[in-house]
């Protein structure tokens, strides 16, 4: 398992990208961060916090549609999965070297709030520590949706086109749930809302349903992803 | 080594392998032929672990791959129709990421230095796969798949798209790992099963069509029943004083390369060698050979005869089954 980990890793710095989702990643909480805080005159980061949310649609498709179409379309997949390592194993350890970049992503984008406090502002640990959380989370949740649809193509392209579509989807819907007139409808819809649940995390204390929530849609989609490969196997 | 009993594979509603069942014994190289879509590649995934069978069991080493694929697994080094590389690794980062993929307990160092030697890549290690040849990635992939020693080999059509150089320097290959390793190669080339297997198996249509030991089809190939020669003479009397030879059961012009010599295919009873009869035969009558070759079934043939022949029971099994059904009917 270690070895898929090791090589997933590696091959975010040998291929361009790592190189690209970071810098893309830094550039864009940077301009976010600073048009909603002291370009604003604001130490209030949760409209930064929300606007990097929004910019998931664009930036977790680069980290992950790679993961598992790359592998189809090099007919790779069969070394993995003739290897002796279980489906479990490879899925979680590609999920785990994606998050870890993610991560690394997120943990340079503090750095935003050292420019805060030079400038002045007075920033909450409890209200950093949150929002890191929440981003780790709610990024947690979107790359095992990623990884999901990256199994179900050969191409880069459609599997980022997708993820962005249901990622769009999921982060914006309760934008628009009022508007649909089934009350069913929008009661499902609001289970898959994605960026409802963080705001009771941004506030600075735990709230531990909103931390079930996204583990379980990250379960929840790996799972799915080890159900494409079992089925490939049976059909 | 090699158990597999009934096995049976449904792609949806298409039944891509029907009841097959063969062993193959230890050190053995077996070669499986057959025309595309037969079925060779699926019973090799399903060796493997990648695809699961829809019944019947396979076994490798006595442990069944869908009871305990990790076990069954860490048994075999498989080499598929694309070699799995990864083209931003190098040779050497590639090796290592199989070697711990494997989780390999021997000698890291050793172990890998050896597999470099025996497929000829160490001279390579430090380059990348994706500026590698055809003939070179075809060998990293082997190399891969020796890692571990696992006890058994597949490879499913190692030499397809090599040059005639690396071909024979693959199939030497493959052929010294026999004895040592149990090995199961797929291939369209007749003359490589011929040159590198112990055994041939023939699938056709998911079934297996024959299963004999190189040895049988080299004596079809090699057999003297059928000669073809080129005799000087008149033709009519060439062909009634072959005719008249004892054992021949058939003599045929197949060509006139010259106004002054005939090709003639001459075909006799099993077992008869005609080419000491023949020749005094046509001295005697002052008709001249100018050309004789023991002609003999070649593996194309052994292969396609072996395919018609399951294709004819199978035709005739299905129009009985149309006649019983249709008496049934009338009744």
């Amino acid at each position: 398992m270690s070895a898929i980990f090791k090589r997933e890793w590696k091959a975010y710095f040998t291929t361009p990208i790592g190189y690209v989702f970071l810098a893309v990643f830094t550039a864009v909480s940077g301009v976010v961060f600073a048009l909603s805080t002291y370009m604003a005159d604001s130490a209030s980061i949760s409209n930064a916090f929300t606007l990097m949310v929004a910019a998931y649609v664009l930036l977790i498709p680069i980290l992950t549609m790679k993961v598992f179409s790359d592998e189809l379309r090099g007919k790779t997949d069969q070394l993995l999965l003739t290897a002796p390592v279980s489906l479990i194993g490879v899925v979680f350890s590609k999920f785990l070297a994606a998050l870890c970049m993610y991560m690394l992503a997120v943990a340079l984008s503090m750095i935003n709030f050292l420019f805060l406090v030079l400038n002045g502002y007075t920033v909450q640990k409890g209200i950093v520590a949150g929002l890191f959380i929440s981003m780790v989370l709610i990024g947690m949740a979107c790359i095992a949706i990623g990884i999901f649809i990256s199994s179900l193509t050969e191409s880069q392209l459609v599997a980022a086109l997708i993820t962005m579509a249901v990622l769009a989807v999921l982060l914006f819907v309760d934008m628009f749930n009022d508007a649909i007139p089934f009350a069913w409808l929008r009661v499902v819809l609001s289970w898959f809302a994605i960026n409802s649940r963080y705001g009771m995390l941004t506030g600075g204390r735990f709230d531990f349903t909103a931390i079930i929530y996204y583990i379980s849609i990250a379960g929840s989609f790996l799972l799915l992803t080890v159900r494409v490969f079992e089925k490939k196997r049976w059909h | 080594m090699i158990n597999i009993e009934h096995l049976v594979k449904y792609y949806g509603k298409i039944r891509a392998v029907n009841d097959i069942s063969f062993q193959i014994g230890e050190g053995e190289i077996v070669g499986f032929l057959g025309p595309n879509g037969a079925g060779k590649s699926t019973v090799m995934n399903i060796l493997c672990g990648y695809l699961s069978c829809t019944s019947g069991k396979a076994e490798i080493n006595g442990v069944d791959i869908l009871e305990n694929p990790i076990e069954a697994k860490k048994q075999i080094g498989f080499l598929p129709e694309l070699p799995p590389l990864y083209p931003e690794m190098t040779v050497n980062e590639y090796l290592n990421f199989i070697y711990e993929l494997k989780d390999v307990t021997l000698k890291r160092k050793e172990h890998l230095e050896e597999i470099c030697r025996v497929t000829a890549i160490a001279h390579v290690r430090d380059r990348l796969i994706r500026n590698l040849s055809k003939g070179y990635k075809q060998r990293v992939g082997i190399a891969q798949a020796l890692i571990g020693n696992p006890p058994v080999l597949i490879f499913d059509e190692p030499t397809v798209g090599l040059d005639p150089k690396q071909i024979v320097e693959v199939r030497n290959l493959i052929k010294s790992l026999g004895g040592r390793h149990t090995v199961i190669l797929s291939t369209h080339i007749l003359p490589e099963v011929q040159a590198v297997c112990d055994r041939i198996i023939i699938i056709n249509k998911g079934v297996i069509v024959a299963n004999e030991k190189t040895e049988e089809i080299s004596k079809a190939v090699t057999d003297n029943s059928r000669l073809t020669v080129k005799i000087c003479g008149s033709e009519k009397a060439v062909l009634s004083a072959l005719k008249g030879l004892n054992g021949v059961v058939r003599a045929e012009v197949v060509g006139r390369q010259d106004a002054d010599s005939i090709t003639y295919i001459v075909e006799s009873s099993a077992g008869i060698d005609l080419r000491k009869p023949l020749f005094n035969l046509m001295a005697a009558e002052h008709f001249p050979i100018i050309g004789m070759e023991a002609k003999g079934l070649n593996l194309e043939d052994v292969f396609i005869s072996a395919v018609d022949e399951e294709e004819e029971r199978f035709s005739k099994k299905k129009r009985k089954d149309k006649t019983r059904e249709k008496e049934m009917g009338g009744r």
